[in-house]
């Protein structure tokens, strides 16, 4: 084991030396850092999530429902235009929401759009037709709602099941969904980022590698008289490599946080820190440091054993 | 005459194989860099404001005081100050953003003298009519992501409102952007959905050739200090800036700036990402030496100096790595771009940004070429 270690700190030592070995980590080390930025760019939405909850609070709401409802929302024609009308059970909880109280059979409270729509007032009888059934309702009140139940006729009636309707349940309305959909949108484009990177990545470790192992020729020619074998020298270029990878991890961090740091004061608002959550630290630390790993040990087999593009 | 004769020279010791390797690498650092470039310089741009139609200039004035062009609100009076204009048009827009069957969307509402404006034509359906209660007409290229015909329902959840929203399609309408990523509605039930009486935008449509820009500038009592055809449109009221009002583009920056982020810093916030992406062109630069040190190294002891060698490797390669750099570019188009809110921030990268993009993979190639050593493995 230790003449494992020792080998290894000798390659190490002589790869290290070499300039170039040197300049080709700092680009491994750009581009993990280009990588971790892209990354964190593309989870930082999430961290916001919290803030909007506060901004956007949650509130009493109505919300489509596929199973069973506490309303049942019809396409009927009212007084010959088609419109929608909402029916709930006298002990349904959308009677809160809706701010009315349960409607007694045949009587309705129109929302305000539709009432000028269909010329309706108060008092007023009007022919609603639905799947087929025809009532007479006498219209209670005109409601402004400002949503968009406005657009609605809301009646006591008894409806059969079986008509084609959609369920409405009472729901905690969550806005901040809304909001955040749209930043996970942004999310899956972002993601984009850092997929192209890992591939600039796996690239770069491949042509750096190449660089490496030919500038190094003279040194394993040397370490090999030595008694040591070629491969301590791949592991010590691939092992460098993907440290350098675990470096441009650390940089994109630092530098994203300072970043969202600058930009919060700058706005005068609290960013939290960018999360360093397990999936992060998979992706963006660990993922990359493998490909580098693996594709730079990779070159290395393919270069001494088939020759590679050795000509000069 | 000699760099010419040494470059023939040079071009056979490095092969085809060396070349194509740089090239391939250069293309795909360049669409990296592109890609992020291009978010970053187009974020500020998405395609919220309508084309002008038929030879009159479209205004849009946003409210300033809102986070973004489409939460905020702008009074009814600022369209009021401008009726009675002969040969002006004036109509109100409201926005919400919303979730479409789950998909995030902005659901707008128009009105009349929108369509005989738009003209919107019909792809499925029927055509856009305000006086239909609880109907919507889906731009057709959300339609395509959507996957929705006419007949169907569509659920929308509003963000300002607590009630979901099903709307029949009424139809699919082959309109402009950025009408055809939106669910459109008849006015009345926009705002009903906002929650407001307000409207989000207010549109100004003119003939130049009958009404001068001065003359609604005039009638919007904007600030009389303007500069000479310059006008400080009401959504940069509170931000201290002036914007052509016929600019849109610019108008939207205000709303980026005024976050504290100023235009400039994202464009060099994009130009540092393409130099960080672009050091990785030194590499291939360096392979070139690594892997024909050997051969140049003859071509030096046969008494080619080191400098005209680089200068021919740099002459004969150069172009390569900037055709390749716009390659990328290209690559980078291809792609899916990001989308805020259902619009599609665009890819490109046109005119000096391009030739910035292509000058810095450039510059960072010949760097490579610069510093390596012949003869050094």
């Amino acid at each position: 084991m230790s003449g494992i270690l020792q080998g290894l700190r000798l390659a190490l030592k002589v790869t290290l030396r070499r300039s170039s070995v040197f300049l080709s980590i700092s680009t491994v080390v750009a581009l993990s850092t280009v990588i971790t930025l892209a990354l964190l760019a593309a989870v930082y939405p999430q961290t916001s999530q919290p803030l909007l909850e506060r901004m956007l609070r949650p509130v009493e709401g109505l919300g489509v429902s596929v199973g069973p409802g506490d309303a049942r929302l019809c396409w009927a024609l009212v007084g010959g235009v088609e419109a929608p009308v909402l029916v709930a059970d006298s002990n349904s909880e959308a009677w809160r929401v809706l701010g009315v109280k349960p409607l007694v059979e045949g009587e309705a409270v129109l929302g305000s759009l539709l009432a000028s729509k269909i010329g309706l007032g108060v008092g007023d009888t009007v022919e609603v037709e639905v799947g087929g059934l025809k009532f007479n309702v006498r219209v209670a009140s005109v409601k402004v709602f400002n949503s968009f139940l406005d657009t609605v006729m809301v009646a006591g009636l008894e409806l059969p099941e079986g008509l084609n309707c959609i369920n409405y349940r009472v729901v905690v309305y969550d806005r901040a969904a809304v909001a955040s959909a749209a930043s996970s949108e942004a999310v899956g484009a972002l993601t984009q980022w850092y997929a192209l990177s890992l591939v600039a990545l796996a690239i770069a470790s491949t042509v750096v590698s190449l660089k490496a192992y030919r500038d190094l020729e003279g040194e394993v020619v040397e370490l090999e008289a030595q008694g040591l074998r070629r491969l301590y020298v791949a592991l010590a270029v691939s092992l460098s490599l993907a440290s350098a990878s675990a470096i441009g991890f650390s940089y994109g961090f630092v530098l994203y946080s300072i970043a969202v740091s600058t930009l919060g004061s700058h706005m005068g608002v609290y960013l939290p820190p960018p999360p360093l959550t397990q999936e992060v630290t998979l992706r963006a630390l660990v993922a990359p440091s493998t490909l580098v790993l693996v594709s730079s040990l990779a070159v290395g087999v393919a270069l001494w054993r088939f020759g590679g593009l050795q000509r000069g | 005459m000699e760099v010419w004769r040494v470059t023939a020279r040079v071009a056979r010791v490095l092969g085809l194989s060396l070349l194509i390797l740089t090239c391939t690498s250069i293309a795909v650092y360049s669409a990296v860099a592109a890609y992020i470039e291009a978010s970053l310089v187009n974020i500020t741009n998405p395609p919220l404001n309508p084309p002008s139609r038929d030879g009159l200039v479209v205004l849009s004035l946003y409210s300033g005081f809102a986070l973004t062009p489409l939460t905020g609100l702008v009074s009814r009076d600022v369209g009021a100050r401008l009726e009675g204009l002969e040969g002006v048009y004036v109509w109100f827009e409201v926005t919400t953003p919303a979730l479409a069957n789950g998909k995030p969307v902005v659901v707008r509402g128009v009105d009349r003298v929108w369509a005989e404006l738009y003209k919107p034509r019909v792809v499925q359906g029927t055509s856009f009519n305000e006086e239909l209660p609880a109907r919507a007409w889906v731009g057709v290229r959300l339609a395509d992501e959507l996957g929705v015909k006419p007949g169907d329902v569509v659920v929308v959840k509003p963000l300002f409102t607590s009630i979901e929203a099903p709307l029949l399609v009424a139809g699919i309408l082959d309109v402009p952007q950025p009408y055809t990523y939106e669910v459109l509605v008849p006015l009345e039930l926009g705002f009903k959905l906002r929650g407001s009486h307000d409207p989000s935008v207010v549109r100004v449509a003119y003939d130049p050739a009958r009404v001068s820009e001065s003359l609604i500038i005039q009638a919007l009592r904007a600030d009389s200090r303007v500069p000479p055809g310059a006008a400080r449109v009401l959504s940069a009221l509170v931000y201290g800036g002036y914007v052509r009002l016929e600019d849109p583009v610019r108008a939207q920056r205000y709303y980026v700036e005024r976050l504290g982020v100023p235009y400039e810093v994202i464009v060099v916030a994009a130009l540092i990402a393409n130099v960080v992406v672009s050091l990785l062109n030194v590499v291939p630069a360096w392979l070139i030496y690594s892997l024909r040190g050997r051969s140049l190294a003859v071509l030096v002891e046969q008494g080619v100096s080191p400098r005209t060698l680089k200068l021919s490797l740099t002459l004969l390669t150069v172009p390569l790595v900037a055709i390749s750099s716009i390659a990328g570019v290209l690559l980078a188009e291809l792609l899916e771009p990001p989308r805020l809110l259902g619009y599609p921030i665009e890819l490109e990268l046109g005119g000096y940004l391009l030739i910035a993009h292509v000058a810095i993979q450039a510059t960072l190639y010949t760097l490579g070429l610069v510093t390596g050593g012949i003869g050094e493995s």
